[in-house]
């Protein structure tokens, strides 16, 4: 359940899908990289991070894997797979669809 | 297609839950060393439980629970148990032969095929026209002249008779 008041519900999924475009991430990078990108704008909590993560690895969006961090500890990766990339498409395509939608509403109503 | 394969990787992580949950547990904590402050990190019991519910078995977990609960009760009370197993055994049974006894007699037809099965009388040519009985030669005539007809024909005849109603015998009617 997404309770971050810094993310409009149901972009959650989508957000992690996109940071993890450019790279493979362990959650704590997530949750830096969605704040650092949106300049400290969004911000998401762990009580909703790992729901969502595991969430994906069931839908088979994402793979995981343990691998050794640059200070020596241990850390999961999550890696986008094709039918994730498929699914960030579709994802973003529906979003714009509503804002479109709803910035039309705004200014013409 | 998509579903399917889902309900693979579902049924996996319930197969190796032992070895996933350790794996969240594991990488929460390397999520909560890498934060200036760990404690913001919250309840990692609690989390790790929400991050579970997303492979769809919390519910078999709250079965398991809610049976072995209810088991450990009912052994501690051994005559409720007795009891409510009679009073159930009483009120299926009950509606059991109540309702075998209203769908051998009201529900189900007598027979078999009971649209074919059809009654036979003369009726008097007189204007108020009376249901008659057949005498026996006619009813032999009929059963002869409809073999094409019927498969089967039989006839009844009525006898009154008198009965001791407690202050000697009263003859009514008797036939012949």
């Amino acid at each position: 359940m997404p309770r971050d008041a810094g993310l409009p519900p149901g972009t959650l999924m989508m957000l992690v899908l996109r940071v993890l475009v450019r790279q493979p991430l362990h959650g704590y990078a997530i949750a830096q990289r969605i704040r650092q990108l949106s300049a400290d704008e969004l911000s998401v909590e762990e009580g909703s991070l790992y729901p969502a993560l595991q969430k994906l690895l069931v839908k088979g969006w994402v793979k995981a894997t343990w691998r050794e961090s640059d200070s020596g500890r241990q850390v999961r990766e999550y890696r986008l797979t094709a039918s994730g990339k498929q699914q960030l498409e579709a994802e973003i395509g529906e979003y714009r669809r509503m804002t479109g939608a709803i910035d039309v509403l705004l200014k013409e109503a | 297609m998509a579903i399917i394969r889902e309900f693979i990787r579902r049924l996996g992580y319930l197969v190796r839950r032992r070895k996933m949950e350790d794996e969240l547990l594991r990488e929460m904590e390397a999520h909560r060393a890498l934060m200036e402050d760990p404690r913001a990190f919250g309840n990692t019991l609690r989390l790790r439980e929400e991050a579970r519910d997303a492979w769809g078995w919390n519910w078999l977990d709250d079965l398991v629970q809610d049976t072995r609960f209810a088991w450990r009760t009912l052994r501690h009370s051994p005559g409720f148990v007795v009891t409510a197993i009679v009073t159930l055994a009483l009120g299926i049974g009950v509606n059991i032969g109540m309702f075998t006894v209203v769908n051998g007699l009201l529900l189900r037809p007598l027979y078999e095929r009971p649209g074919q099965v059809v009654s036979i009388c003369g009726r008097s040519t007189a204007p108020d026209g009376g249901i008659r009985g057949i005498s026996y030669p006619n009813y032999l005539d009929l059963e002869a002249g409809t073999t094409s007809v019927f498969s089967n024909l039989a006839a009844s005849s009525t006898a009154f008779v008198g009965l001791d109603a407690g202050e000697g015998r009263v003859a009514q009617w008797r036939p012949e």
